[in-house]
């Protein structure tokens, strides 16, 4: 890939301290492009009310040696660059507030200005029923062809992409930090599938950037800026997800929330978007309802069948959440049936169960119903 | 004046034979001992002076000199002076007994010539069995000595009583023919007065039946240590080989073998604070350590992330290879350690993560550094877990009719009868597909496969049966550990990290 010296010179000028995105727009509006705003004198530059700090800041540095740096890190990492002038810039992040002047990407560029992005977000220390959740809506939306906008985080971000992935969906990840040291260390792995699945890795950073905490609120803005709307799952009273919807409120953005008990602080934050009137979803035909240009599409759902074995166990779980120990009886099967055909509901993603052996509704549980019902198995 | 008579002295838990010369000649009175003696045996001559005038011999006055062959292993404890002592008493000819080189003896001497029992008798009983000799020994270990069938042996009380029988050629000698063992049979589950629902229960019958490792995972205060101790409960009495084998380990670290040879299953539940080498052995002399202690039975580890990482790290080689093997300075020792392990573990620093999410305040970065000691090669050497979310004295609605506590003695022949064959000659069609489709959805590491087969092997040994079917498989992945899982970043919510 080649990089010009306007480009790398951009990008430099965006690292000078005290340079965030409106200054450097504003430093260009002056300058017929980067390479004259760098040679720029002082005086020029008080001008643009920059500060003398990033004027002094950019005289220490030697212009070609960091351009040769800025060159051979992005090669190194095969990490590409796109501008906030380019073509392949997402529409409706240039339009909010503070788009960032340069995009760090890996992977499908194309996600960028194809399909239609939505944005979900949740706590980091999510409970499992807000990761099934996650993974859930994750995997519909992918499924009904949108593109999961998320954060990488531990958490519910992560089974949003999971289950976007599970679909074989479009899923774009925003990152806190560089692409070449991909934050949480966890999830390198995840990052590494999203980009050979055909998703998309993005951050405002280069690559060799550490992700440092303050970049994070920076990075929900552009996770609120990359989508049409949010949807929020899983947010306790003072979580990053919030700071992320209150983004997509200021640019004109919908705001979705999966509602949660009053009981359980993790859904604080959740509940209160809700009372301040956020869009309630139960399924993600709620969503839908929003857009126009968006038709349900049940339709193209893949339609699932079950033995009787199954379809019992199913019934069962359906009524009411119940420990493994009682399934058996409850479902009227051998021990030895059951766990054969739970392990099968469990393959298929189904059913979960948890450690403390509570057999619950699984990520795909939507699909369930509609096949139960299609089998004319009463619930 | 030259007489020889055999000892034994205690390698780690091995005894090895010593040949003991004794020369008396004339010269300055001396008593000199070569032959690498450690401290002990040193200082055996004083004893061995008193002893004999005590008990009314005479000490020669003449130049002694006790040679202790081979040669080239340093001989510790005080295991030689009643060897030597005989040694005296025959060169200085004060005895005589025909059959000296069939005889091995063992035994500590008092000043006042009692014969002191001593650590490692059994060691050294085995010993005289497998060299077809004779054994004379302390009479206070009579109790461990008899435990061991087709052996000649004879317990003396002090030096003057073992003297005048040899010489009189009446030693009262002692051959065991038959072993009499038994172990209270009781259920273990009434026994703690904990009940365990029917996953639990069916989960420690597998562990118990194929020895599988386990791990008890659950908030503090609902029984992990309980199930632990009902685990033991469980498990069926050790044959008689095998309780030898645990009972020369237990001899020569000098603890109480009177369990373990009624046949109870060793059980080992050191603190977390424990280093590396009393884990796993080591110091001079050397010593085994608890996974050698818990050899042939449980290897309890209570809140097992608590170890430090070198301790855990130094278990990771006994728990596959079933042995340690020590070098040491100008030694090297193998120590059996067949062990099960059994840990009991929170998934954070307050515990109460996962189970009770809304009371937990540690970060993930805490919860994550919290597993990281254990999260790699033990993680990966775990079979079962058992996840305990409430307390298990309170009784879920059905399930506990089960027999789970039976069939695991018959099941044990079962699998013993089976090993070594091909795991995967023994499953059927549908078996095979239903691992294929475990293995193509999920991440199953090559380890983690064999685990699940061997899991599925007890299961249908449990039921007598050699093919494994594909719900024996199910239900051994129902029980599979994955860290990733239990920390909510994936497994089986379907959600792969």
């Amino acid at each position: 890939m080649a990089l010009s010296p306007e480009l790398l010179t951009l990008i430099l000028l965006a690292e000078l301290p005290g340079i965030g995105p409106v200054r450097l727009r504003k430093l260009l509006e002056r300058y017929p492009g980067p390479t004259a705003a760098w040679q720029g004198s002082w005086s020029e530059w008080k001008v643009c009310q920059m500060p003398f700090s990033a004027w002094q800041a950019k005289q220490n540095l030697d212009w070609e040696q960091q351009c040769r740096q800025l060159a051979e890190e992005l090669d190194n990492h095969g990490v590409g660059v796109i501008t906030f002038k380019q073509g392949s810039y997402p529409e409706l992040l240039r339009q909010t507030a503070t788009p960032p002047v340069a995009l760090f990407y890996q992977g499908n560029l194309e996600l960028l200005t194809k399909g239609f992005p939505l944005a979900l977000v949740g706590t980091r220390r999510a409970s499992q029923e807000g990761l099934d959740l996650a993974f859930r809506f994750g995997f519909e939306l992918a499924e009904d062809g949108l593109t999961v906008v998320s954060g990488l985080a531990i958490g519910i971000d992560g089974s949003a992409h999971r289950g976007a992935l599970e679909a074989q969906g479009a899923t774009v990840a925003v990152l806190g930090g560089g692409l070449g040291c991909i934050y949480p260390s966890r999830h390198r792995n995840l990052a590494h599938q999203i980009v050979e699945k055909g998703g998309l890795l993005l951050s405002e950073y280069r690559p060799t950037h550490p992700a440092i905490a303050p970049q994070f609120k920076a990075r929900n803005r552009i996770i609120a800026g990359l989508g049409k709307g949010v949807l929020v799952v899983e947010a306790p009273a003072r979580s990053g997800a919030l700071i992320t919807a209150e983004f997509a409120l200021n640019e004109g953005r919908e705001v979705f929330v999966l509602p949660g008990s009053v009981a359980n602080s993790n859904w604080t934050g959740s509940n209160r978007l809700l009372r301040e009137g956020a869009k309630l979803v139960l399924e993600v035909a709620d969503i839908y309802e929003e857009f126009q240009q968006l038709s349900l599409t049940d339709g193209n759902r893949e339609q699932i069948s079950f033995v009787p074995e199954e379809a019992r166990l199913l019934q069962t779980i359906h009524s009411s959440i119940c420990s493994l120990d009682d399934l058996p009886e409850r479902a009227d099967l051998s021990w030895g049936e059951t766990v054969y055909y739970l392990s099968q509901l469990q393959l298929r993603k189904l059913v979960v169960v948890s450690t403390d052996g509570q057999v619950r509704p699984g990520p795909l549980w939507s699909k369930v119903i509609a096949g139960l019902q299609k089998d004319g198995w009463s619930l | 004046m030259y007489a020889k008579t055999w000892g034994c002295v205690m390698l780690g838990i091995e005894a090895r034979w010593v040949e003991i010369e004794i020369d008396i000649n004339r010269g300055l009175p001396t008593f000199e001992i070569v032959g690498q003696p450690a401290a002990v045996v040193k200082e055996s001559r004083d004893r061995i002076r008193s002893a004999l005038q005590n008990s009314g011999f005479e000490f020669p006055t003449r130049r002694i000199t006790v040679n202790l062959a081979p040669a080239h292993f340093r001989k510790d404890g005080s295991l030689l002076d009643l060897p030597i002592a005989i040694g005296v008493l025959i060169a200085s000819k004060q005895l005589t007994y025909p059959k000296l080189n069939q005889i091995l003896f063992a035994g500590e001497l008092s000043l006042s010539g009692q014969i002191r029992p001593v650590p490692g008798i059994l060691a050294a009983a085995l010993l005289a069995r497998q060299n077809q000799q004779m054994f004379i020994h302390p009479a206070e270990n009579n109790g461990e000595i008899s435990s061991i069938s087709k052996l000649t042996s004879a317990g003396f009380q002090n030096l003057a009583q073992l003297v005048s029988a040899l010489l009189s050629n009446q030693v009262n000698w002692i051959i065991n023919t038959e072993i009499k063992r038994s172990l209270p049979e009781q259920d273990p589950w009434q026994h703690l007065g904990i009940v365990g629902g029917r996953v639990v229960r069916r989960c420690l019958q597998v562990a118990a039946a194929g020895r599988h490792n386990l791990a008890l995972v659950g908030p503090p205060g609902v029984g992990k240590t309980l199930l632990a101790r009902a685990l033991k409960g469980m498990l069926p009495p050790l044959p008689e080989e095998e309780s030898l084998e645990v009972a020369q380990i237990y001899s020569a670290t000098g603890l109480s073998v009177q369990k373990i040879l009624q046949g109870y299953p060793p059980v080992r539940a050191p603190h977390h604070t424990i280093t590396p080498r009393g884990l796993v052995g080591g110091g001079s002399p050397i010593r085994p350590g608890e996974v050698t202690l818990a050899h042939r039975g449980l290897l309890f580890l209570d809140e097992l992330p608590e170890f430090s990482k070198e301790s855990l790290n130094a278990i990771r080689e006994p728990l596959e290879s079933k042995s340690i093997s020590l070098h040491r300075s100008n030694q090297q020792v193998i120590f059996p350690a067949d062990v099960q392990l059994v840990a009991a573990l929170n998934l954070c620093p307050c515990g109460f993560y996962y189970f009770q999410p809304e009371r937990c305040r540690c970060s993930v970065r805490d919860i994550a550094r919290y597993l990281r000691p254990i999260s790699g090669p033990i993680a990966d050497r775990i079979d079962l877990k058992i996840g305990i979310a409430k307390p298990l004295w309170i009784e879920s609605e059905q399930g506990n009719s089960d027999q789970f506590s039976v069939g695991i003695a018959e099941a044990r022949l079962e699998i013993k009868k089976r090993r070594g064959s091909d795991l995967e000659q023994r499953l059927p069609q549908k078996g095979r597909q239903f691992l294929r489709t475990l293995a193509s959805q999920r991440q199953i590491s090559a380890r983690g496969y064999f685990k699940l087969l061997s899991v599925a092997s007890t299961i249908a040994a449990l039921e007598g049966l050699e093919i494994i079917t594909a719900g024996h498989l199910a239900e051994a992945w129902q029980y599979r550990w994955e860290l990733s899982e239990l920390t909510g970043e994936g497994g089986n919510s379907g959600v792969i990290s």
